[in-house]
């Protein structure tokens, strides 16, 4: 598999700056953490793949430094760009990025700097996407997180909540319609809804959000899976990030010195 | 609360035929289930629940381990006079039906138990239940891999919440599974049935139980991860779970 890695990241400011994370703590040690995870998961993929790691960052300059730091452990290709862009334009700045440099022929993981990974959540899900692909023939996406999102009432009430298990190679999955940012998709299929994820790049919560942009590709065309139990926490605002799995210790597991 | 278990045991063939995956003659698997079963009896501290451990059992060899096993426990040992897996079915659930109070789970002996299952397999039996709005629910433990290996099997689902691991909605158990009396009662005639099925009918769950399930309104719920494995065929083997770890710690009380 060609995998391009395409990681966003800011200590600058939170999106919400009201809202309290689950985990309260700096900014700084939250990204520091999370890469921390995604590098050590990175480095425990086996197979033959061919892996590109680019973080794109918009933080202060000291702070850059940290993150080469780490990213330098990595046994992909990696690079560092910086530029000062908000919210929307960096995920804008992603996708346009993406479609004009990565290959036809690849995978794409758009990655956010508030999710925390198990070791092996890269290798599960490069397997299983394979996998599922084969099986299935269609285009696959992934989201390594199983949102508690998924089970809220309004979510299980919805026309679309039904959905299918399958074995994956270490757990079970589930088809679901419901991704952020944070996806890996085909180029191909990437492509093809370029349109939904540049609508999705002008998030403002009302006009345009997950549910009438990138997610429509999933009710009628891109096969999108998560894991059960997850392979990643997102570290936002709903306590607890993924259910009935300790994020507490993998937290511990990629405190930085 | 009350919770009637009553259990089919056998211990000197498989029913079926066939090599059982843990390659354990029929006696051992009997007497490590019942080990695992008597474990997660006694361990489930859910407050005001009453458990009456009933066993049933077809002319097995050796009863004295079953009794020592169940020592302690609100147990009683019947021993039938029918033989065969269909007559002793049909003999629990007709145990269930004229003895059972509120819930009654049928399990068999070659069902391996997590030790928290019986207490999860009730918590999760009034959560849903309750969650439902009072709609009787069926709880199956075993989260049966055969289920996921054919396309056909793959069917639309819902996935939930349960208290303390993700629950699926299923369509399809076996003979052993947990329920409300009030519906062994009122749906006497699909029970009855499945105990007159032949016994290599392959489809006998799907003319008999498990319409419950498929087109009588109630919901069969199937922890994610398993909570019981089935000791049985290969294509029965859970995935993701050692099944080794829980045989070896069975192995005693």
């Amino acid at each position: 598999m060609k995998l391009n890695i395409l990681l966003r990241t800011c200590n600058r400011a939170e999106n919400n700056p009201d809202m309290t994370r689950i985990i309260n703590i700096s900014r700084d040690e939250l990204i520091l953490r999370c890469l921390k995870s995604l590098v050590t998961s990175i480095n425990n993929i086996t197979g033959d793949h061919k892996i590109l790691f680019r973080i794109h960052d918009d933080s202060d300059q000291e702070f850059q430094q940290k993150l080469i730091e780490i990213s330098r452990k990595t046994i992909a290709d990696w690079e560092f760009t910086s530029d000062k862009l908000n919210n929307n334009e960096s995920m804008k700045y992603c996708y346009e990025y993406s479609k004009d440099n990565f290959e036809e022929d690849s995978i794409i993981y758009f990655a956010e700097d508030d999710y925390l990974y198990f070791p092996n959540c890269f290798d599960e899900i490069i397997y299983n996407y394979e996998l599922f692909k084969h099986n299935l023939g269609g285009e696959v996406a992934i989201h390594p997180a199983d949102s508690p999102l998924e089970y809220f009432p309004d979510a299980l009430k919805s026309p679309y909540s039904a959905s299918r298990i399958v074995l994956g190679r270490d757990r079970h999955w589930r088809t679901c319609v419901s991704s952020p940012f944070t996806l890996m998709i085909s180029k191909k299929a990437f492509t093809k809804h370029y349109k939904k994820f540049m609508n999705y790049s002008k998030w403002d919560g009302v006009n345009f959000h997950e549910a009438n942009t990138i997610n429509l590709m999933f009710i009628d065309d891109v096969h999108l899976f998560t894991p059960i139990p997850t392979l990643a926490f997102h570290l936002g605002y709903i306590n607890p990030p993924a259910p009935f799995c300790d994020y507490k210790q993998l937290w511990e597991d990629n405190k930085c010195n | 609360m009350q919770l009637d278990i009553v259990l089919q045991t056998h211990t000197l063939s498989s029913s079926q035929g066939g090599e059982r995956y843990c390659r354990a003659p029929k006696g051992e698997v009997t007497r490590r289930c019942c080990i695992s079963l008597a474990k997660s009896i006694r361990i489930c501290d859910i407050q005001d629940l009453q458990i009456n451990l009933t066993v049933l059992d077809d002319h097995s060899d050796n009863l004295n381990v079953i009794n020592s096993i169940f020592n302690g426990l609100n147990y009683k040992l019947i021993n039938l006079e029918s033989r065969g897996i269909m007559e002793s079915i049909l003999a629990c659930y007709m145990y269930g039906l004229n003895n059972g109070k509120e819930l009654v789970y049928f399990a068999q002996d070659d069902y391996l138990f997590e030790i928290s299952a019986i207490k999860e397999m009730v918590e999760a039996y009034y959560y849903f239940r309750y969650m439902l709005g009072g709609i009787e629910v069926g709880i199956y433990p075993y989260n049966d891999p055969y289920r996921y290996y054919i396309p056909g099997n793959i069917e639309l689902t819902r996935v939930v919440h349960g208290p303390g691991r993700h629950w699926r909605l299923n369509y399809m158990t076996a003979s052993c599974f947990m329920i409300n009396h009030s519906v062994i009662k009122q749906h006497w005639d699909l029970f009855e049935a499945m105990g007159k099925s032949e016994a290599h009918d392959r489809r006998m769950e799907d003319k008999t139980i498990n319409q419950l399930f498929q087109k009588r309104g109630l919901n069969l719920f199937t922890p994610i991860p398993s909570l019981a494995l089935h000791m049985q065929f290969e294509s029965e083997k859970d995935p993701y779970i050692d099944w080794r770890k829980w045989w070896d710690e069975n192995n005693s009380l």
